[in-house]
């Protein structure tokens, strides 16, 4: 057991570099740098910007030099555990993610509890209940689920809070509660807030974890072993509950993996609807802005995340079957 | 043999599929008797119903399949004195299926096997367990007496080293394991009759053979009677105290091992035997088959099942009215109108027809 995390730790490494090698690339296909979007700005000002102080500014930023170097030392600095600097917010990067990182996992947390807690139920009774009403209904939900975009739900259901409860759910707070300590109050404005962005985030994981539960629990149904247990007289609850829901389980413990950075994904259309003080925000500023460094290391951030959850939920997936704990197939 | 004698009858067993395209009569009109302490082979080729009919009884049929009609009486669960007072007959179609009564017969008083062992054990538990929850359901034991009596069933079943199989997964095992712990798990219990669903068809022929050989054993010592579903006429002949010849839903010919294999009257039962290979034949000369395939059962004939294969048809009789079941001796029956003794055109005789056994095209169907 212990080998195992610690192989998968060791293999953790070079994923996680291959991926910075890609980020960074990626980051800087787009023609230009920031300091061509910061000259496009000034200039859009009204400003003179000399070709001299391009070049200055380049020279300052060290981006003058050739890719390769600028990765080096990028990574270099990583490892130090120095992010570097945003140059549009003039802050150390880990500054502004520190700020932002713990709201940002707390809401995708919530998000994928949301996401079990409903997908589950559904998705088990869509199963046993093949071809009924509420089959149907779950089917419906599902597709309309996958089918909606974000950003469109998010509207959607601000209009119908506007309308029907008369308060617009703004960021994750209300500003008397933001810095107050931990309370009654505080908790019903959280419960206030959050409910929106869980609902527009999670919705599509939701409906695709409802889809998948189902398959494969149908799938399950039918094996042999389903019916040998009840020809033992297995009563009937229990039967789904011990038997294949058991094995149908895999799916929501593996979701874990790459739920995560569909979460954090969706967070960065949502957080701008809903202007949530979350990673998602900054992340699409620092794209437009071509601030590399910060945009490169929220990037690692999410990857580290990923890779993390992967692990994770590899390790549950071990536990729950003893096909993989065993190293059956 | 007396009436009280039969453990289990099936009388009039019509088990239907209604699916989109139409109704499948997977068992139409099915009568067979287990007699107490024997044990009965049901025999046919894939989808003649046979299965179907064995799930019936346990009344594990899903939908869109239904008993239409038909009962099967049961007698069981006075051996072991389980249910004291209760010795009377139960007609198991009368239940409902997700009952309290059906599911205290399932794996005590009627215990299944099924044709492939090892997906017929889940595979995230271990085979103790589940053993051991099969035994608490229907026995009031403690954890560790449920253990103890599993590890002596597993030893029992000719297990090496029980008190360590008990703790492996299905996967671990080898498929004749499978159907051994499946076969142990069954008689936990100690059921009046146990259901085998081509229990061997799945396992290798050296392996089919020692599990034959468990279950004859198995019956030796505990009286329990043995319904053992399966196409293969040479386990017939080897386990078969009596027999019952299914074709497309029906039971077309039923009577003792020596009298169906020694004397087979049906020309469906005789032209099945004609279709084992024995050594010694010979070698150059093609082996008779049936003609044609078995029709889907959405698609059966009028008349007899069995007329369009059939080389002593009567056009004219068979192809339009039901065959009747002509009682040909105690327990020995033919659905067939060659023996109806109310008349009819005088076919073709028995005797003479045996030997036309030529081979025709569409050799698809051995048995």
């Amino acid at each position: 057991m212990l080998k195992f995390v610690g192989r998968r730790t060791l293999y953790m490494v070079p994923t996680l570099l291959a991926i910075s090698v890609v980020i960074f690339v990626v980051i800087n296909l787009p023609p230009g740098d920031y300091v061509t979007s910061l000259v496009a700005e000034l200039r859009g000002q009204g400003q003179v910007v000399s070709m001299e102080r391009e070049r200055g500014l380049r020279e300052l930023y060290g981006l003058n030099r050739p890719l390769w170097e600028q990765y080096v030392a990028w990574v270099s600095d990583l490892l130090r555990g120095d992010l570097g600097r945003s140059f549009d917010l003039q802050q150390p990067v880990a500054e502004v993610i520190r700020e932002r990182l713990p709201i940002t996992v707390a809401l995708a947390g919530v998000t994928l509890l949301f996401t079990w807690i409903v997908a589950f139920p559904i998705g088990v009774y869509a199963a046993v209940k093949q071809y009924s009403i509420g089959d149907y209904l779950a089917t419906t939900f599902g597709f309309l689920g996958l089918a909606i975009p974000n950003f469109l739900l998010a509207l959607l259901l601000m209009t119908v809070s506007v309308q029907y409860f008369g308060y617009v759910p703004e960021g994750l707070c209300s500003p008397e509660y933001c810095d107050a300590s931990w309370n009654l109050g505080k908790v019903l404005d959280a419960l206030k807030h959050w409910w929106l962005p869980v609902i527009v985030i999670g919705t599509a994981g939701t409906a695709g974890l409802i889809r998948i539960l189902r398959a494969n629990l149908l799938d399950e149904l039918r094996k042999p072993y389903v019916v040998a247990a009840r020809a033992r007289g297995v009563p009937k609850r229990r039967l789904v509950a011990r038997y294949p829901l058991r094995v149908a389980m895999n799916p929501f413990v593996s979701t874990v993996g790459w739920v995560l950075p569909l979460l954090l994904a969706g967070d960065v259309i949502v957080a701008q609807i809903l202007s949530l003080p979350t990673l998602g925000r900054v992340f699409l500023t620092s794209l437009q802005q071509q601030d590399m460094y910060l945009a490169g290391s929220i990037l690692m951030i999410y990857s580290l995340l990923t890779v993390i959850g992967t692990m994770i939920s590899d390790l549950l997936l071990a536990w729950l079957d003893p096909r993989v704990r065993l190293g059956y197939q | 043999m007396t009436e009280s004698d039969a453990l289990l009858e099936v009388n009039g067993l019509k088990t239907h599929f209604f699916t989109p395209d139409g109704v499948v009569r997977a068992v139409d009109g099915v009568d067979l008797t287990v007699p107490r302490a024997r044990t009965v082979c049901i025999v046919g080729e894939s989808g003649c119903g046979k299965s179907i009919t064995s799930r019936s009884i346990l009344r594990l049929i899903d939908p869109p399949g239904r008993i239409v009609d038909g009962e099967i009486v049961w007698r069981g669960g006075q051996q072991s004195g389980r249910t004291p007072g209760d010795g009377a007959a139960v007609d198991l179609v009368s239940l409902d299926p997700d009952g309290e009564r059906i599911r205290r017969i399932r794996g005590n008083e009627i215990s299944m096997i099924f044709q492939e062992p090892m997906a017929s054990l889940s595979p995230m538990y271990t085979v103790g367990a589940q053993m051991i929850e099969t035994i608490r359901l229907h026995r009031s034991m403690s954890k560790d007496e449920a253990r103890e009596h599993a590890t002596a069933m597993l030893a029992r079943v000719g297990i090496p080293q029980p008190e360590r199989r008990i703790d492996a997964y299905s996967f671990q095992l080898s498929g004749g394991m499978s159907q051994r712990v499946m076969i142990a798990m069954a008689l936990a219990c100690q059921p009046d009759l146990l259901i085998a669903d081509e229990p061997t068809t799945a396992l290798d022929v050296t392996t089919q053979a020692r599990i034959l050989d468990l279950i004859r054993e198995l019956q030796a010592d505990t009286h329990m009677s043995v319904l053992f579903i399966t196409h293969d006429l040479g386990v017939v002949a080897e386990l078969a105290d009596d027999v019952v010849v299914m074709y497309l839903g029906t039971v077309v010919e039923t009577g003792s091992v020596d009298d169906v294999f020694h004397d087979p009257k049906h020309p469906y039962t005789r032209a099945l035997l004609r279709s084992i290979p024995t050594m010694g034949r010979g070698t150059r000369e093609r082996l008779p088959s049936i003609r044609g395939m078995v029709p889907h059962p959405s698609q059966r004939p009028p008349g007899c099942p069995y007329h369009p294969r059939c080389d002593e048809a009567i056009a004219g009789r068979c192809d339009q009215e039901d065959p009747p079941v002509v009682a040909l001796g105690p327990r020995r029956t033919a659905r067939c109108v060659l023996y109806d003794p109310s008349g009819g055109p005088p076919g073709p005789s028995p005797a003479s027809a045996g030997a036309s056994g030529t081979a025709e095209a569409g050799m698809e169907d051995t048995p």
